[in-house]
């Protein structure tokens, strides 16, 4: 649904390369010597190449401990990957900064990564400081960007409040005084701040309420429109991906084992898992129904990741010894990207390719 | 004729919280059916008072809050008139209630099996000799076997190796497993479910609301799962009930509910989810929020945020229309509803009481 | 709030933003007394203890007595309530013929000044170690953090009953000799804190904000932490205080010449049973301003805490 789309043909904005991110949990010196305890690897994310092209929204779905928040982190460089890395227009994002163009006709700069990529939180409760008022939270981004004058400041933070829905009374409030809606409002207000191209949201309206989800999911299409935003969709709720995203990741224990075109994904799920996935949705309209697929057993813990395919313990529809054996490639099935065995004739990619030109012409950027 | 009664019949319910600020009513005039072996839905967002509903059926309000009004019609009896210990020997036996975090539910420190025990030795399901509980050996293998059994029936794979791990040692749909083992060990006839698959993935919740639909098919268990989801109360419950602000908007089959809902409140809920089948349809949001339960206005509750207001909507409290059968909702705009200058709102309240 | 328009002259600026911070300051100081006033207990403990600062401060003016040197000619005169006793002494004198009263007063000062200077000092200390520990971990976490059990393990009295044998009687050194060991309780809980709010989604905020970590730990994370300090440190004062008094009971501290009440109350040990009011009336003093504190104290928790919580 985005209007800026320029197409796949050019490298993608963003792109994570082979980025594998491993927490080790290590016992204290007296429990390795006393009881031989071992350090545990917590592989969160596995090897994940993924590309986001300028002005697309791409959806991450999956279950808890898939590492598609994990990945959210990587790509803001709020967390370090262990291997791998992150490139803006082709160059690995190295000290923090990178190089773009702030305002179309200047020449290109070197600036801080985050004035390039946001996020917004998914908790509303413990992503905004409770010690602080709005105008605090929000001053403190714009002061990154070198505004120094106070009344320019507040200026512009009561333009932000106006532009998520907020008025200016509000600003010398604490964040106690509001509603999840209105806090999740203010984080976005704050993301905005620093006028990024790229934001990234973890799951921004999960612990919302139903008809305030609907009103985020609004505010967040608007500002897409108009800020010519790339977004980076984090989320477990299928139907609030399917609607905002034109590309869909899914994940399943730090891989991802399916990406493609959203319709594609939605209309004809190749990967075992995106099948059962799609199939628990519950739906109130019954056309929209599918067969149900109860996977057995329970999402197993990133710390013992299953060899070969990590999906192989719980699907049913193995292609054979192989599936426990070796981590399968992508293989281009249709209009998506699958690793799945299943699919071994057809043929494997080895990077990732631009996806197939959407049917929309990309709108005249005024 | 019929003298058939239902299972479960809450009339006129009403919980009132006192506060610093004024009274809040969580709940008023709650009117509630359920059959034997029937699957409820109450659904509605944070605040609209539906977790309260099933606190009272177990009479679980906590002080100050109290039941002003109402009476709970439980298999002829009115729970609300029972004394605390006959409560406690129906709350468990008859009715069980599961809730949403089952890592904050059960009990860290006992083992899961242990914990499945106990609410079939506090209810004396077995029967046993006259010694006390910790010397009765026959009793408590009896009991023992019963909770094995129970942990088979609702999924959990090899219960002899999980009767004795703790809580935490078992993943998020496990719990809620061993939870609704917990409940069900003593064959209530009525399970409560305070939004159990909320904390839990998709597909955990499709195993969780598959095991239940088993358990209600095979037990005749009659089932109230409370939920925000109307996605999930569509594919689960034969009836639907909509609570908004403490009240009932609109009840009745799943069906005509969920196709042809009446309420501008339900319509509201429908629209703003994204729908799977079709990208380009909007998603429509309802406008401004959930009304402050202290400050409500008078006449309908839902009128500030409700697309159809007429005047009158907002003079008086708005009764239940009956449009068929067990369909119920509490809309004037949607009922045509012709206000004749001589009925007062007393009178028409009070004839329209179902 | 209107904008004014923009004005070229820096001050006009200036002045704009410190009258918003002056609305705050006073929106939130309003709120508190408010909160006071529902707190009796607090509020009276919080008026005692606001009496007796400014009679340690103003003490010259309202004592019209030497405290260190008295007329022998009156000494042990009882109370004025009491027969045999002068008007001029209200609470009596003591050994010396040093007017008790006056002595109180002055040592109101020594006791204040011992008790928060050296909580205070404490919590600066805990407070810089326990943010780097808490925020940095690492091998300075370790030294750190084991150095401090170390000082754990030794109980206070005795510790600072040989640390002042050490170093020798005085008041800095009294207060020195308090530090070495209190300040470990607010390291601990600084660094316990500082750990637990790392990993909160704000701190995650900040950085992409564009904080660095030292701007971070000062400006998004302490205000947080300094609630449940600050009233750590309030209880502490009168603990503190009653530690001094007990050091100068056991002649370790404070010089005999200079009023002090617990040197006051070792004082008048040996007339116990004729002269009780030497030893009992700076007693009754100590014992009036730390439940006073600890009152103030404990309401000072209840007010800050849940208000973090509550939604207006």
């Amino acid at each position: 649904m985005s209007n800026a789309f320029t197409g796949y043909e050019s490298p993608p904005l963003f792109e994570a390369r082979n980025i594998k991110k491993h927490f080790y949990i290590t016992p204290s010196i007296l429990a390795r010597a006393l009881i031989g305890a071992k350090t545990k690897v917590v592989r969160a994310v596995d090897g994940v190449n993924l590309g986001i092209w300028q002005g697309e929204t791409v959806g991450l779905v999956g279950e808890s401990g898939c590492g598609k928040t994990t990945l959210g982190r990587i790509f803001t460089t709020l967390l370090e990957p262990t291997e791998g890395q992150i490139l803006y227009r082709g160059t690995a994002v190295t000290g923090g900064k990178v190089e773009t163009v702030l305002k179309p006709g200047e020449k290109p700069q070197l600036v801080k990564y985050h004035r390039v990529a946001q996020i917004i939180f998914q908790n509303p409760y413990s992503s905004l400081n409770p010690r602080k008022t709005v105008r605090e939270i929000i001053t403190t981004p714009l002061r990154s960007r070198n505004m120094r004058d106070p009344l320019e400041i507040e200026e512009e933070i009561i333009r932000l409040l106006h532009r998520v829905g907020l008025s200016r009374r509000h600003i010398d409030s604490y964040p106690h005084q509001f509603s999840g809606g209105q806090r999740q409002r203010i984080g976005i207000a704050r993301a905005l701040a620093m006028q990024p191209s790229f934001v990234v949201a973890d799951e921004p309206v999960s612990s919302l309420d139903v008809s305030i989800q609907a009103q985020v999911i609004n505010l967040l299409e608007e500002l897409r429109e108009e800020y010519n935003l790339t977004y980076l969709f984090i989320a477990h709720d299928l139907s609030v991906i399917y609607y905002f995203s034109d590309r869909v990741a899914v994940m399943y224990l730090g891989h991802i084992v399916e990406q493609g075109k959203t319709t594609a994904i939605f209309e004809s799920p190749q990967h075992p898992y995106t099948q059962a996935l799609l199939a628990a949705i519950p739906q109130v309209n019954k056309e929209a129904r599918r067969q149900r697929i109860i996977l057995p057993g329970s999402v197993p813990s990133p710390i013992d990741p299953p060899s070969g395919c990590p999906f192989h313990p719980r699907c049913f529809k193995r292609a054979g010894k192989i599936c426990e054996e070796q981590l399968p490639p992508y293989f281009q099935v249709g209009e998506q990207q699958v690793a799945c065995w299943i699919y071994q004739s057809y043929s494997p990619i080895e990077n990732i390719p631009a996806p197939a030109q959407l049917e929309k012409k990309p709108q005249e950027i005024s | 004729m019929e003298n058939h009664k239902p299972l479960l019949e809450i009339r006129d319910l009403s919980v009132v919280y006192p506060s610093k600020r004024g009274d809040v009513q969580a709940i008023n005039s709650i009117y509630l059916k359920l059959e034997k072996g029937g699957r409820l839905g109450l659904v509605g967002e944070s605040g609209c008072g539906k977790s309260t509903v099933l606190l009272a059926i177990s009479r679980l309000i906590s002080r100050p809050g109290k039941v002003t009004c109402g009476e709970i019609q439980f298999k002829g009896k009115n729970l609300l008139k029972l004394s605390p210990r006959e409560m406690r020997s129906v709350r468990g036996k008859e009715i069980s209630m599961i809730f949403q975090d089952p890592q904050t539910t059960l009990n860290p420190v006992f083992h899961v099996g242990e914990q499945i025990r106990e609410s079939l030795r506090l209810h004396n399901i077995i029967s046993s000799s006259k010694l006390p509980w910790p010397f009765d050996i026959a009793r408590k293998k009896l009991e023992k076997e019963r909770v094995l059994q129970a942990m088979q029936e609702v999924g959990i794979p090899s219960p002899m190796d999980r009767y004795a791990i703790y809580p935490h040692q078992f993943s998020g749909g496990m719990q809620q497993r061993a939870l609704i083992a917990l409940a069900l060990v003593c064959e209530p006839s009525l399970l409560l479910a305070d939004e159990p698959t909320t904390a839990l993935d998709v597909t955990i919740q499709a195993q969780i609301l598959n095991l239940m639909l088993k358990i209600n098919q095979d037990h005749h268990t009659a089932i109230i799962l409370v939920t925000h989801d109307l996605g999930v109360a569509a594919e689960f419950c034969d009836t639907i009930t909509v609570m908004y602000a403490g009240r009932i908007v609109e009840q009745g089959p799943v069906d005509d509910v969920t196709l042809n809902p009446q309420h501008p409140y339900t319509q509201g809920l429908l629209a703003c989810r994204p729908v799977i089948t079709n990208k380009d349809q909007k998603v429509k949001p309802i406008p401004g929020n959930v009304p402050d339960v202290i400050d409500l206005p008078p006449g309908c509750v839902f009128a500030p945020r409700c697309p159809h207001t007429k005047e009158v909507c907002t003079e008086g409290p708005i009764p239940m229309f009956q449009t068929k059968d067990n369909l119920f909702n509490r809309c004037l705009a949607q009922v045509n509803f012709e206000r004749d200058p001589q009925w007062s709102w007393e009178h028409i309240v009070r004839l329209c009481d179902e | 709030m209107e904008i004014n328009p923009p004005i070229a002259q820096p001050t006009n600026r200036l002045i704009h933003l410190w009258r918003i911070r002056l609305r705050i300051w006073s929106r939130d100081t309003k709120e508190f007394l408010r909160e006071l006033i529902r707190h009796p207990t607090a509020l009276i403990g919080g008026i005692i203890v606001v009496i007796y600062i400014l009679a340690a401060i103003f003490a010259p003016q309202i004592t019209s007595y030497d405290p260190s040197t008295g007329n022998l000619r009156h000494r042990l005169k009882p109370p004025a309530f009491m027969e045999g006793s002068m008007k001029e002494y209200p609470l009596g004198t003591d050994a010396q013929g040093r007017d008790i009263l006056t002595r109180i007063i002055y040592g109101a000062r020594i006791s204040l000044l011992v008790g928060v200077l050296s909580v205070g000092i404490s919590v600066l200390i805990g407070i810089v170690f326990g943010a780097i520990t808490g925020f940095y971990r690492g091998v300075i976490d370790s030294i750190i953090s084991r150095f401090a059990d170390l000082l754990m393990a030794f109980p206070f009295l005795i510790f600072a009953i040989g640390v002042m044998a050490f170093i020798g009687p005085g008041v800095t050194n009294l207060i020195m000799a308090m530090i070495f060991k209190s300040w470990v309780e607010f390291f601990r809980v600084v660094r316990g804190e500082m750990m637990s709010e790392k990993t909160q989604e704000y701190v995650e905020a900040a950085k992409v904000t564009g904080l660095g970590n030292v701007a971070i730990i000062i400006r998004e994370i302490m205000p947080n932490i300094i609630q449940s300090v600050f009233v750590l440190a309030t209880l502490r004062i009168g603990e503190m205080i009653i530690m001094e008094a007990s050091l100068s009971f056991l002649g370790l501290g404070i010089p005999p010449h200079i009023p002090a009440w617990g040197s006051m109350v070792a004082s008048g040990r040996d007339f116990m049973l004729a002269a009780w009011w030497v030893s009992t009336m700076p007693g009754i003093a100590l014992v009036i301003l730390v439940l006073s504190i600890n009152l103030f104290a404990e309401g000072l928790r209840d007010i800050l805490d849940p208000r973090l919580k509550t939604i207006a």
